[in-house]
C-alpha cells in the first residue's frame, strides 16, 4: 500500500487556523508541538508533520477502511531533511519529504509494496470534478503505459470509503493508489505489492 | 435550539471550506462533509475549532475524528449545549 500527500504552502498560511494552539493541540502530540516551536521555520515544519502523518494514514485506511483519521495517534520523527519516520500502534512507515518554498509532498509504502511511480505537478483547474478527471487519466495513462486502447479499458473510481481502485476490463488490479489535491499542487503515487511482481 | 437553526449555523461555518457548491447547496443531515462537500481533512480541523467557537464548547479528539458528516457534527454540537 502506497500514501502520499501535498500541501500547497500558500493557501495552507492563509487557509487553516495553524497559527492557533488549539489547532497544535488537536493534530500533534507534545513532542511535535515542542519541536515546531523551536525550529526556525515552525510553518514549514507543521505542514511537513501534517504530510506524514496523512501519508501514513492513506496507506493504514486501505487495509482498515472503516477507521477514521486520527492525526494526533501518528507520531512522526524527523531524520533528515527528507527522510522522517510515523508511529502508527505498533506500526512504523518510513517516510519521504521534498518541499521547497511552495509546497510539500510526503510518501511512503507499507513492507509489502513497491513504489511504481510517484508524480508532483501543478494544477491549473479549478473545479474539483475537474480536478479529480484529470488527476485520474494521469494515473491510468501511466498504468496503462500511454497504450490508447489498454487506457480505453481502464478506469479509476473511489470506493464507498473514499479509496481509489483501478479497474481494467472491469477487473480490479491488485495495485494501490493514493491521490492528493491542495490549491495549486496535485500529487499521486501508484504501488504494487512485492508479491504481485514475483509472479508478473 | 432546533435542528433547523443548528444545521443552518453549521452550514455558514463549513461554507469557507466546501469544495462542492450543489453538495453544499442541497446539503441536509446526510451530507457526508468528505465525500459530499470535499473538505479537506485540514479543513476539519477548522470546521471543529469554528464549531467550538460557534457554540463555546470544547470537541475532543475522540469526537472531532468521527465529526464527518452533518448528523455526527449535530449529535456532538446537541449533547453539550444544554
Amino acid at each position: 500500500m502506497i500514501g502520499n500527500d501535498i500541501v500547497d504552502l500558500r493557501l495552507a498560511k492563509s487557509a487553516h487556523r495553524w497559527r492557533e494552539q488549539r489547532f497544535q493541540e488537536k493534530v500533534f502530540c507534545e513532542q511535535e508541538q515542542n519541536l515546531i516551536t523551536q525550529v526556525s521555520d515552525p510553518f514549514g515544519c507543521l505542514w511537513r508533520f501534517w504530510t506524514m502523518k496523512e501519508s501514513a494514514y492513506k496507506v493504514f485506511k486501505q487495509t482498515s477502511p472503516e477507521s477514521t483519521f486520527s492525526p494526533i495517534s501518528f507520531t512522526c520523527r524527523l531524520l533528515t531533511d527528507s527522510m522522517g519516520m510515523v508511529n502508527f500502534g505498533s506500526t512504523q512507515y518510513k517516510m519521504q519529504t521534498f518541499s521547497n518554498k511552495l509546497f510539500i509532498y510526503s510518501f511512503c509504502t507499507d513492507h509489502q509494496s513497491n513504489i511504481i511511480e510517484n508524480q508532483y505537478f501543478t494544477i491549473q483547474e479549478h473545479k474539483t470534478k475537474q480536478i479529480s478527471r484529470y488527476i485520474y487519466r494521469k494515473i491510468l495513462l501511466k498504468i496503462a503505459d500511454h497504450d490508447s486502447e489498454v487506457y480505453k479499458q481502464m478506469e479509476l473510481k473511489k470506493n464507498e470509503h473514499g479509496v481509489p481502485i483501478v479497474y481494467y476490463k472491469n477487473k480490479k488490479l491488485p495495485i494501490s493508489i493514493s491521490i492528493s489535491h491542495h490549491g495549486h499542487f496535485a500529487a499521486y503515487a501508484i504501488a504494487a505489492s512485492t508479491k504481485y511482481f514475483l509472479t508478473a | 435550539m432546533n435542528n433547523e437553526e443548528l444545521i443552518g449555523k453549521l452550514k455558514s461555518i463549513v461554507k469557507p471550506y466546501i469544495q462542492d457548491e450543489d453538495a453544499f447547496a442541497n446539503l441536509s443531515e446526510d451530507t457526508d462533509f468528505i465525500n459530499d462537500l470535499k473538505i479537506n481533512s485540514a479543513n476539519l480541523v477548522d470546521v471543529a475549532l469554528d464549531v467550538e467557537d460557534e457554540f463555546d464548547i470544547t470537541i475532543e479528539n475522540e469526537e472531532m475524528e468521527k465529526m464527518l458528516n452533518v448528523k455526527a457534527a449535530i449529535d456532538i454540537i446537541t449533547s453539550k449545549v444544554s
